[in-house]
This record gives structure tokens, C-alpha cells and sequence, in this order.
């Protein structure tokens, strides 16, 4: 049986069974999903003609079943974290993204790929959409445009690589094919590589504070996954990967709103990823894959842990918090075992996976490339481990007004998650071997502790530590909102309209553009009232639907020219 | 690199602003003791590593933020939408440093 059909079942379990019965689906899915992953023999391949191709939905080799094992594990804590605060379309959209996922990680074929990657994309913007406040439908539509982008150019690729080659086979990509750099983009797309990674940034944050959590684990990883599948020893990658993992830090360090904050660390950490699959090497490959599995356990822990504030205080910005230390005590608790294992603190999970990927680096990749690795890892420690928790938990109440209501409770269920979160990151940093023995190649030969790599850490993330005390008054307490390369679709497309409408009215332009921008939102409210409205009444967004006719536009224009080719 | 003045332990006497420098000065001189124990290769080397890049990525992004990246909250609601305590540079004194 496939690992993603414990899953897709559960969705239709959610689907017609009343709550209750929905809960427990999600539970028994991913250990149903898990239990499948384990009972599966070693290598096993299962192939299946279609309509003259040879199709191989399911390759179980030791990359995919540590990719899928994480996905398992991952799918259980979200849904019990979520036990109590999910509707039924979070729950059906949520295990549907959860096995389009492990699709994806054991399909054996580019066809198989594609129909679950899709999927994924679908399944996962619905989760976002489950969010249900306003914000939530703009951003779930901008996700999903670029999501559909993206898959409209893997399938662009894959029939590209299938008329090129022969086949649909996926395995190592040969980069000088034309139909290969096609397909590493798309992939780039759902790996959140700049500047193709506004996307997250724009609507994990937005999504519901379970949705956030289940958002966390799939789509980039997967991303990770497929790279780490078809283009390992890449070089360009190396360099890509050390690029997002400094765009991603320095954003982290600008933001205030804290689910936004983590989702910056995503790209970062997965720089790390990307950065260890461009060297390709055995070990490489491990220290990518590990970092992954570590990465969802912390990542999910982080997104909990401040989700579970959003909860109970209804903010989730670094400016309007502050002081929960003596009403949120062991969420804070929770929270820094997961801040800890992201900054690579020994002892915690992070440390165990980041250490085997830089080392990987420094040994067949650059020597300057670990270095800024450690300086990046010097942001994360900074900025989830210093900043974020100290204007959260220690720092004084901040913002115009206090927490002026009564905190709302934070579920057992949400608390029993993070503890088994906080267990798995413990365990993986107390015995590595838990971990290594997971990893395709096992991690042969390295040994993460020593007191020189401990020493080292604890030297220069302590004196991270300081360097952030001394200059504590520099982290104001203003809302912000940080410019990413979403710009170019969130705003390019209104600016431009403000430019066209002024030209043709004979008028000349007024300035400062922005201003002029508002104007035209009003000229066009009477034709903005005939689209449909969102729950609190305000205006889908124009430029996603404008945006939506030059991707399928363009893609349309692309296939047409492949047809034309063969 | 040490001044003798700041490298002493942080008695009531040294003032809250000078405190972190204080225990950095300490703390330093214990890991280079720390570095010579075990026979790290460059003693010194990441207590400086860190100090110095954590030191720059702040400093670095702040300035980025400033001059190119923050925007108010408000900035892509539709008009009128924004943020309503969204008054750019609201100067707010949160206390820090304090400890």
C-alpha cells in the first residue's frame, strides 16, 4: 500500500464523519501512514503500466523513507496540536496535504510527482484559506498563483525531459538538458529559494495556528526532498543555499510579527539543505536529510509554541507582547527547547543535523561557505533564541494598550504536542544515533560530539549572547511591516494602473505615487462591488486575478512552443 | 584588548551600562583559558567570531531595514484598511537593557 493512502482516507474519514470522529482520523492516519512506511520491505519498488508508460508509484529507498517518517510523525503532532481548534475543512484539507506529501516523497516517476504535487498545492492553500479571517483569502490566493505557477512549470519540464529523453523516471537530472533547468526551478518554487520564496513569508503567517504548523512540514522539505533526489552535487546550489540562508536570517532579524519571524528561519534553515545537496557528496546527503528531519520537529515546536500565545493572547506581534513569563510559563519552557535545537545548541536536535551538514560542506564543498553557515547560524541563535522570546516572555508589556483581556486557555491537547515535540528534539540531541541511523547513508564515520565542537558553539553563540545584550536598545518596539519580492505582485501591478489610468485621463501624474494608488482603489469601488465579497466584506485583491491571466497565459504560450518543438 | 577598569566582576559599584562589557571582558578571558586547556587550534578565535557577527548582523539589518525594506503595516491593505496605530516612528521607550 502506498504511505499516502492512510491519509487520503483519513481526509474522506474527516470529510463525512461527525467532529469527533474526524479528530481521531487525523490521528490514526499519520500512525496508519507511519506503521505503512516501517512494514514496507527495504528498497521496495512497486511499478505499474499506464497507457504505454511504466509508471512507479512507490520507491521506499532510504532517502524517501526518512523523508516520509519525518512526514508521519510531523502529520500526528499538527493534527493533535489542532485537535480542538480545527473545523472540518482544515481537517479534510490538512491530511489531504499531509498524504500528497508522502506521495510526492515515494513517487518513483515524474508523472506520480506531478499528481501529487499538485495536489499538495491545492490541499495546502486550502489550508490556508481555513484560516478564515480576510487577510487569509488574499494571501491563500497569492500562494496558491505561485504554487500553480511552479507546477505548471514542472509539468512544462517533465514533458520537455520525457520527449528529450524517453523517459519519466525520476532520478539525477543532468543540468545541461534544458528541460532539467525547468524542472529545478519549479522545484525552487516549493523549496522557498529566493526570490521565488515570497510566498511564505506572505501566507504561512496568515494561516490558522495549526494550519501554520502542518504548513511548516511539508511544502518546503518536499521541496528539499526532490532536490536532494534530482539535482545532489549541483554546484550552484552550494551557493544558493548560502545565499537564502543569509536573506533569510537578515529578514528574521527585521520582522516583528513572530509566525512571520519563524517563517523567514524556514528559508534560512533551508539554505542549509539546499546548501549541503549542492555538494552532493554521501555525507552531504545525510547532513541535508538530517537537517530536515531535525528541522521539522523544531520548526513545528517553534510554530506551536507561538501559536499557542497567538491563542491565548490574540497577538502574535514582538511589538504588542511581552511579560508572559508569568502567565504562559511553560510555553516558554517548550518554546526554547525548540529555539535551542535551532541555533545548534549541543544537546538539542539542531545540533546533531546542522553540524553533520556544515561539516559536509567544509570537507567537499568551501571552507568560506561554512563560515558564513556559522554566521548565519549566529542569526538564528539571535533571533529566535535571544529576541524573540525575551520581547515574548521577559521583556516588559509592550504596545498602546495591555493585555487587557483575560488570556484564553491553551487546550491540553496543544500542550500534550509540544511536550512530544520537545521529547523528540531532547532524544534526538541526547542520542544522535536515533536520528543517524534514519539517514540514507547513516551518517557513516561522524561523530557529532567532541569537546572541540562543543567548546566552539557554546563560545561563539555565548558570545552572540552578549554581543545582543549590549546592544539591546537597538531593537526598537515599532510595528513593521519588511519588503519582500512579493512587492512585484502585491504592488508593481497597482503602481503600473496607477500610471496607465493617469495617462489616459490626460491627467498628470500625482505624487507621491503611493498616494495616487488610493485614488484609484476608489475610482474602482463601483466596479469592486460586483465581485464577491469576502466574510468581513472587503474586496478580493485585483492583482492575484491579473497575475492568474499571465501565468496561464504564459504557460499556455510554453506548452504551445514545446508542442511546436517535437 | 582588556581594560582593567571593565575587567573586574560586576560589583554593584560597575554601572548597568557598563555591565555587559564587563562580563564579556570576563567571560573572554575565561574561554581563551578554556581554548589553552584543551589546545584549540585558534584560541580566541570564536568568541570573536561570534561577538563580531553577531554584532554585524545587527547593525547591518537594522541599517537595510531603515534605508530600504520597513514599510508601515498598513502598506499593502487596500485604502483606508491600514493599520490603525500605524503612525510611523511611534517612539516608544520599552525599557531595555534593564536587567
Amino acid at each position: 500500500m502506498l504511505p499516502a493512502v492512510p491519509l487520503l482516507l483519513a481526509a474522506a474519514a474527516a470529510m463525512v464523519l461527525p467532529r469527533r470522529g474526524g479528530q481521531i482520523a487525523l490521528l490514526l492516519g499519520p500512525l496508519a501512514a507511519g506503521a505503512t512506511i516501517l512494514a514496507l520491505p527495504a528498497d521496495a519498488i512497486a511499478t505499474t503500466p499506464f497507457f504505454g508508460l511504466e509508471l512507479t508509484p512507490l520507491r521506499a529507498d532510504g532517502l524517501a523513507r526518512a523523508f516520509g517518517g519525518v512526514f508521519a510523525i510531523a502529520a500526528f503532532v499538527a493534527a493533535l496540536f489542532g485537535w480542538s481548534t480545527m473545523g472540518r475543512t482544515e481537517r479534510v484539507a490538512a491530511a489531504t496535504y499531509a498524504g500528497s506529501a508522502l506521495g510526492v516523497v515515494f513517487a518513483g516517476d515524474l508523472l506520480t510527482l506531478f499528481v501529487f504535487w499538485e495536489l499538495k498545492a491545492v490541499s495546502s492553500a486550502v489550508v490556508i484559506w481555513a484560516g478564515r479571517t480576510p487577510r487569509t483569502a488574499g494571501a491563500g490566493m497569492r500562494y496558491l498563483l505561485v504554487h500553480v505557477a511552479g507546477g505548471s512549470a514542472l509539468l512544462a519540464g517533465i514533458m520537455w525531459h520525457l520527449t528529450a529523453t524517453g523517459s519519466l523516471a525520476f532520478d539525477l537530472f543532468d543540468l545541461s538538458q534544458g528541460a532539467s533547468v525547468v524542472i529545478l526551478l519549479a522545484f525552487a518554487v516549493s523549496a522557498a529559494i529566493p526570490p521565488l520564496h515570497a510566498w511564505i513569508a506572505d501566507a504561512y503567517p496568515e494561516s490558522s495556528v495549526s494550519g501554520t504548523v502542518f504548513l511548516s512540514a511539508f511544502t518546503t522539505k518536499a521541496g528539499v526532498y526532490v532536490l536532494a533526489r534530482g539535482f545532489a552535487g549541483a554546484d550552484v546550489l552550494l551557493w544558493v543555499g548560502v545565499a537564502m540562508a543569509i536573506y533569510g536570517v537578515v529578514y528574521a532579524i527585521l520582522e516583528d510579527d513572530i509566525r512571520r519571524l519563524l517563517a523567514y528561519h524556514i528559508v534560512s534553515q533551508v539554505g542549509f539543505m539546499i546548501a549541503a545537496v549542492g555538494v552532493g557528496t554521501p555525507q552531504a546527503i545525510d547532513g541535508a536529510t538530517a537537517h530536515a528531519y531535525a528541522h521539522i520537529l523544531y520548526k513545528g515546536l517553534l510554530l506551536m509554541a507561538t501559536g499557542a500565545v497567538l491563542h491565548a493572547t490574540g497577538r502574535s506581534r514582538l511589538s504588542e507582547l511581552g511579560g508572559l513569563a508569568r502567565s504562559l510559563p511553560w510555553v516558554g519552557v517548550l518554546y526554547m527547547v525548540a529555539a535551542l535545537s535551532i541555533s545548534g545548541i549541543p544537546l538539542f536536535s539542531g545540533f546533531v543535523s546542522k553540524e553533520l551538514a556544515v561539516s559536509a560542506v567544509a570537507a567537499d564543498g568551501s571552507v568560506v561557505a561554512q563560515y558564513l553557515l556559522k554566521f548565519v547560524s549566529v542569526g538564528t541563535f539571535l533571533s529566535t533564541a535571544l529576541k524573540l522570546p525575551y520581547f515574548t516572555w521577559l521583556g516588559p508589556v509592550r504596545g498602546t494598550t495591555g493585555l487587557d483581556r483575560p488570556l484564553r486557555r491553551v487546550p491540553s491537547t496543544m500542550y500534550a504536542a509540544m511536550g512530544l515535540a520537545a521529547a523528540a528534539n531532547i532524544a534526538i540531541g541526547l542520542i544522535p544515533s536515533l536520528l543517524y541511523r534514519q539517514l540514507p547513508g547513516g551518517a557513516v564515520g561522524y561523530e557529532p560530539y567532541s569537546i572541540a565542537k562543543v567548546l566552539e558553539s557554546a563560545q561563539y553563540l555565548g558570545f552572540a549572547g552578549l554581543a545582543f545584550w549590549l546592544l539591546l536598545s537597538r531593537f526598537g518596539g515599532e510595528p513593521t511591516l519588511t519588503l519582500d519580492t512579493d512587492w512585484a505582485y502585491r504592488r508593481l501591478p497597482v503602481l503600473v494602473a496607477v500610471r496607465a489610468t493617469a495617462v489616459t485621463a490626460g491627467r498628470a501624474l500625482p505624487r507621491p505615487l503611493e498616494s495616487a494608488a488610493r485614488l484609484v482603489e476608489g475610482a474602482r469601488a463601483p466596479f469592486g462591488s460586483l465581485l464577491p465579497r469576502t466574510t468581513t466584506g472587503s474586496r478580493p485583491a485585483h492583482a492575484p486575478s491579473w497575475l492568474l491571466g499571465v501565468a496561464v497565459v504564459g504557460t499556455s504560450l510554453a506548452l504551445l512552443g514545446l508542442g511546436m518543438l517535437t | 584588548v582588556t581594560d582593567p577598569t571593565t575587567a573586574t566582576d560586576p560589583q554593584p559599584g560597575v554601572s548597568p551600562q557598563r555591565r555587559p562589557l564587563a562580563v564579556t571582558a570576563v567571560a573572554f578571558v575565561v574561554m581563551l583559558g578554556a581554548d589553552l586547556l584543551v589546545g584549540a587550534a585558534r584560541p580566541g578565535f570564536w568568541p570573536v567570531f561570534g561577538f563580531l557577527s553577531c554584532t554585524v548582523l545587527i547593525l547591518a539589518s537594522k541599517a537595510l531595514g531603515k534605508r530600504l525594506l520597513l514599510r508601515d503595516p498598513g502598506y499593502y491593505e487596500p485604502s483606508g484598511a491600514g493599520h490603525v496605530d500605524a503612525d510611523e516612528h511611534h517612539e516608544q521607550d520599552h525599557g531595555g537593557g534593564r536587567g
